[in-house]
């Protein structure tokens, strides 16, 4: 067997171990690289510069713990940036696994920005068929949420006078990793008009940059390379950029894994038949 | 150590070890594996089940009925009595679906079944078409000629013609004053969205004209799965490089480094 045969069939666990080590030498010894700004991260980065103090926005985070270390970099860029415009984040979470997390996190960073439950942020937690629940926020947030998470009575939060639906929010701003993002678009922003932002997982990026050309969204973070761009725009430099840092490397070694899978297929007598067929 | 304090160690202890146990499907399948996912489906079901009894079944149909005959009971105005129907209707009719478990009852289900698939297409179907037919349509209705092209065109015979056609049909709209650089932009976008729906166009042979357009069509695909590839990627990667961080920082350096430094 000559040796581009052998690197075809090599074992799948080296690669395995490749590319924990490109994993980990990064984290040990740590790189930086530049990151650009794409135009759809500006536009949240400007929406959300527009916010005056005590202005409100919707955050609607949607993940579970599994997605936790991409997703939360990104809730918490956008929450610190609302607080540090002096607007009040209204939150919630219409997937059920993740109610605890997204409250966890609320907490931590308000704690943080010395912010006030009931006062500065309020938290509706979940309810279930995500669809009717956005379609029902529309016209009042008290229908599908009497009470907040914490079972306040949503009324008694000082927060919510005067908030009644999503016309009473400077925009709605999605953190999303599930089919959730689609019931905003079809359910939230389509039959009420509102503005309507996306932060979601790299894997769902893809799917969203028509929605982006049309309009329907004002804006996109797409996975751990938007939150990068995002914090580099903000200024405060946190888990994304590290975190894009190492993966710059591991998706380096990815680059060379198919560039020495493509050459060894060739070199070993694969011919590529038009059409994709080998 | 504080009670608070020890859940928290315990937590990032059993956190550390179950991800161990899901990598090492990676080396191949083991009991510790299968252990793993197994609490994963189980831990979920149970967490899902008991914030769907609070969320929902407490504070939508529970507590509202508990406060409502506390303050005097459902019957003692027509409000009150208007409120009662509005939580136990939709209460009553989760309860019906239950019905479909025995084969002779399941004609119950059908009803709040039936009312769920109407509100449902009823809710569906006019926003869809608007989200994701109408509005994507129309975003690919762009000016594909750079506003340099278009002056000279109008004054040919064959762009007056056109101009007074859309005169005809009331497209009165000024020139777009398109660059070069957008007008390529947009025919790619123009261009591309074409021949993918002449690929799907299955009511004529892929062969001559239609088949090198159907080509076209699937190199445009072929972009938009490669694009789709690498972000999952990008995803996948993200996903493992948190895991790493969580197990090198929270769980070698915070908790078991100090643990052998105190031992």
């Amino acid at each position: 067997m000559g040796v581009w045969k052998r690197i075809e069939s090599i074992d799948r666990r080296v690669i395995f171990v490749v590319l924990i080590a490109g994993v980990l030498l990064p984290m040990i010894f740590p790189i930086n690289f530049p990151v650009a700004v794409t135009p759809e991260v500006q536009s949240v980065y400007n929406r959300m510069e527009s916010l005056k103090p005590g202005d409100v926005i919707l955050l609607a985070c949607e993940y579970d713990p599994s997605l936790k270390a991409e997703m939360e970099p990104m809730t918490n860029s956008l929450m610190r940036h609302a607080y540090k415009r002096g607007a009040k984040v209204l939150a919630t979470c219409l997937f059920v696994t993740g109610t605890k997390l997204i409250e966890q996190e609320l907490k931590a960073i308000s704690d943080e920005m010395g912010k006030k439950y009931g006062e500065d942020y309020v938290y509706l937690g979940y309810q279930p068929y995500p669809a009717i629940v956005i379609n029902a926020m529309g016209q009042d947030f008290r229908n599908p949420f009497p009470k907040d998470y914490y079972h306040n009575d949503t009324d008694s939060l000082p927060m919510m006078k005067g908030i009644k639906n999503y016309g009473s929010l400077k925009f709605v701003m999605t953190v999303n990793a599930t089919s959730g993002a689609d019931y905003w678009l079809q359910y939230g922003r389509e039959p009420y008009q509102f503005p309507l932002g996306f932060a979601v997982a790299a894997v769902m990026a893809t799917d969203y940059y028509s929605q982006l050309q049309t309009k329907q969204i004002f804006g996109m973070i797409g996975g751990m390379k938007g939150a990068a761009e995002y914090e580099a725009l903000t200024n405060l430099k946190g888990d994304a950029t590290r975190i894009m840092n190492i993966q710059s490397v591991v998706h380096i070694v990815i680059v060379g894994f198919i560039l020495i899978g493509n050459v060894a297929f060739l070199l070993s007598g694969g011919r590529l038949k038009l059409g994709g067929r080998a | 150590m504080t009670l608070e304090s020890l859940t928290g160690i315990v937590g990032v202890w059993l956190a550390a070890l179950l991800t161990l146990a899901i990598f090492s499907f990676l080396f191949k399948d083991n009991p510790l594996y299968k252990f793993a996912e197994h609490l994963v489906v189980g831990v979920s079901a149970g967490y899902t089940a008991v914030a769907l009894y609070t969320s929902s079944v407490r504070s939508l149909i529970l507590d509202p009925l508990a406060k409502d005959f506390q303050e005097g009971g459902p019957f003692s105005s027509l409000d009150r009595f208007e409120q009662l129907l509005l939580h136990v209707t939709p209460a009553v009719l989760g309860l019906m679906m239950w019905a479909r478990v025995s084969p002779k009852a399941a004609w119950v289900g059908r009803l709040p079944l039936a009312l769920f698939l109407g509100v449902a297409s009823g809710l569906n179907i006019p926003t869809y078409l608007q989200t994701y037919v109408v509005q994507p349509l129309r975003a690919t209705l762009l000016p594909i000629v750079p506003a340099s092209w278009q002056t000279w065109l109008s004054t040919t015979f064959a762009g007056h013609a056109l101009v007074s056609l859309g005169h005809v049909f009331g497209f009165d709209a000024p020139v777009a004053s398109t660059s070069t650089l957008q007008a390529l932009n947009n025919l790619v976008i123009v261009g591309g969205t074409f021949c993918a729906i002449v690929y799907f166009f299955f009511s004529v042979e892929h062969k001559g004209a239609a088949g090198k357009t159907a080509n076209v069509g699937i190199w445009v695909l072929m972009i938009g799965f490669g694009a789709t590839f690498g972000f999952t990627v990008m995803s996948r990667v993200s996903l493992l490089v948190g895991r790493f961080e969580f197990l090198m920082n929270v769980w070698l350096q915070d908790n078991l480094l100090k643990l052998l430094h105190r031992g």
